[in-house]
Order: structure tokens, then sequence, then C-alpha cells
């Protein structure tokens, strides 16, 4: 996979032109993060265009390929987090108003998607973008604390009882598959 | 990893946003790379305006303080040639004077 050089990062700051390399190569991480935590394409791709035009205006703070993918996530994560504390003080969108999205690829199972994003939506805000950053981006859990700015136990924990929630609410799955059965 | 954790994983996959999102995010970036010349243009307006304004004003108090000067002087020249022809007019009279003695 093409990495985004320092030297990259480097041409964009004198070359606008140079930047689009970079968000082509991180969108889809930027705008996933937006849209498993909201379930909502509009908001994620808003959210997700804020993040890269403030990464453009920070260009001369990114010191590595690392750090560049570390600063999109933890500035995605803030914004969800902040736009669902936004969210809460003004009118709120039944989840049952939120509309499918139109162009992503059909799910295996139309029914458990729903089902699973349903309960996801159920979480409370911190937990669902714990579980969002464990699953989607396979950080591990100093690495969630670090973006989350959270002590490691907390998200320990947090993650811990989410899971649990979910499991409990999404007991019996596809095909009936019991997952407290599965696991023996 | 469970078999749940597993699931969850499959149902978290990462999507791709709309296909218009680059383009969007560049046209962002562009704008905010433009010259503001509708602003630059209104301050160049305000500073003409003000520069304007302080260099008539100047103007405009030099030709006042002219036009007093002006005025002061006439006033001194008429007070002047009055108390000349004061003057001429007591040695007229004492002309007179002495020629009707005589």
């Amino acid at each position: 996979m093409e990495q985004v050089s320092r030297r990259m990062v480097q041409a964009a700051i004198n070359d606008e032109s140079a930047f689009k390399p970079i968000v082509d190569r991180h969108k889809s991480m930027v705008y996933s993060i937006g849209y498993n935590f909201f379930q909502d394409r509009a908001a994620s791709e808003d959210l997700a265009q804020d993040v890269f035009f403030d990464l453009f205006r920070h260009l001369w703070s990114i010191e590595s390929d690392a750090h560049l993918t570390n600063w999109l996530r933890q500035a995605m994560t803030r914004r969800c987090i902040d736009h669902a504390r936004w969210r809460k003080t003004h009118a709120q969108q039944p989840l049952e108003e939120v509309h499918e999205p139109s162009d992503h690829r059909t799910p295996p199972d139309v029914l458990m998607q729903r089902e699973v994003r349903r309960k996801l939506m159920a979480l409370p805000d911190r937990k669902r973008m714990v579980v969002v950053l464990r699953f989607q981006e396979g950080l591990e859990l100093d690495e969630i604390a670090e973006m989350m700015d959270m002590p490691v136990n907390t998200v320990k924990s947090t993650l811990h009882r989410a899971l649990a929630v979910l499991k409990r609410k999404l007991a019996v799955l596809r095909n009936g598959v019991n997952y407290d059965a599965v696991r023996g | 990893m469970t078999p749940f954790e597993d699931d969850l994983k499959q149902h978290l996959v990462r999507r791709e946003p709309p296909p218009d999102f680059t383009a969007k995010v560049m046209a962002r970036v562009a704008a905010s790379r433009r010259p503001r010349r509708s602003l630059a243009a209104g301050w160049l307006a305000i500073g003409s305006l003000a520069a304007s304004m302080v260099i008539g004003g100047y103007y405009w108090r030099e030709q006042r303080v002219d036009r007093s000067r002006a005025e002061q002087a006439r006033d001194d020249i008429v007070r002047a040639l009055e108390i000349t022809n004061a003057k001429i007019e007591v040695a007229r009279q004492a002309v007179r004077e002495s020629l009707r003695r005589n």
C-alpha cells in the first residue's frame, strides 16, 4: 500500500494539488469513523471534510506517516464526540428516520446489519467510539486511550461493558448463532 | 477474538465516501488559498477615503487660516486709512484756520 511520505506532506504545504493523494489515501478511514459512529452519511462527510481542511492548515506540524494517520484519527474522533454532544443539545433525529446509504455495498445480511447498527447507536457516545476505533481501526487499548484522552483502564472497562451490552442485545444473530453457546 | 467480536469487525468495515469527496475537499482548500480580492479592494477603498479626508481636512484648515489672516489684514488697512484720513482732516482744519487769521 502506498505510503504518504514526509516529502508529500512537504510538497502539499507549498502546492495544494499535492494534497490530493493524501486525501485519497486516508479518506475512507476518516469518513468511516464518522459513518460507523453516526450511521449518517451526510454528517460523516461534512465532518471528514472539516478534518481534511484542518489537516491542510496544520500540515507544517506533521512529522511522519504514523503521525499523520494518528492525527487524522484523533481529529475525527474528537469531532465526532463534539458533534454528538452538539446534536444532543439540538433537535435529535430519531434513529428510525436515519436514511439508508444508497451508494454502499449491499451488506451480507441486511437484517443483521440493521440490528447491529441499531444496537450500536443505542450505546453512549464514548462507548460507541471505543467500539468503532477497536473494531473498525483495529487499535490497541493504549492507542484508543491516547486518541480519546482516557486512561487505558477506563478504555478497557468501557470496551468490556459496551461489548457485554451489545452481546446481550444481539444474543441470537444470523442463523440463530448464539455467541455464548459458540464460546462454550 | 471471539466470534462475536469477529462479526462486529465485519460490520464495522471501512467505507468509501461519496465519489466527489476529494474534489470537495480540494475546492475548499483552493478557496482558502485564493487571495481575497474583494476584501483587499474594500480595505484599499477605506484607506483611500481616509487619506482623502485627512488631506482635504488639512487644506480646508489651511485655507481657513489664510482667509482669516487676509480679513485681519484688510481690517488693519481700513483702520489705518481711517486714522490717516482723520489726521489729514485735522491738518486741513489747522491750515484753514491759519489762512483765516492771516
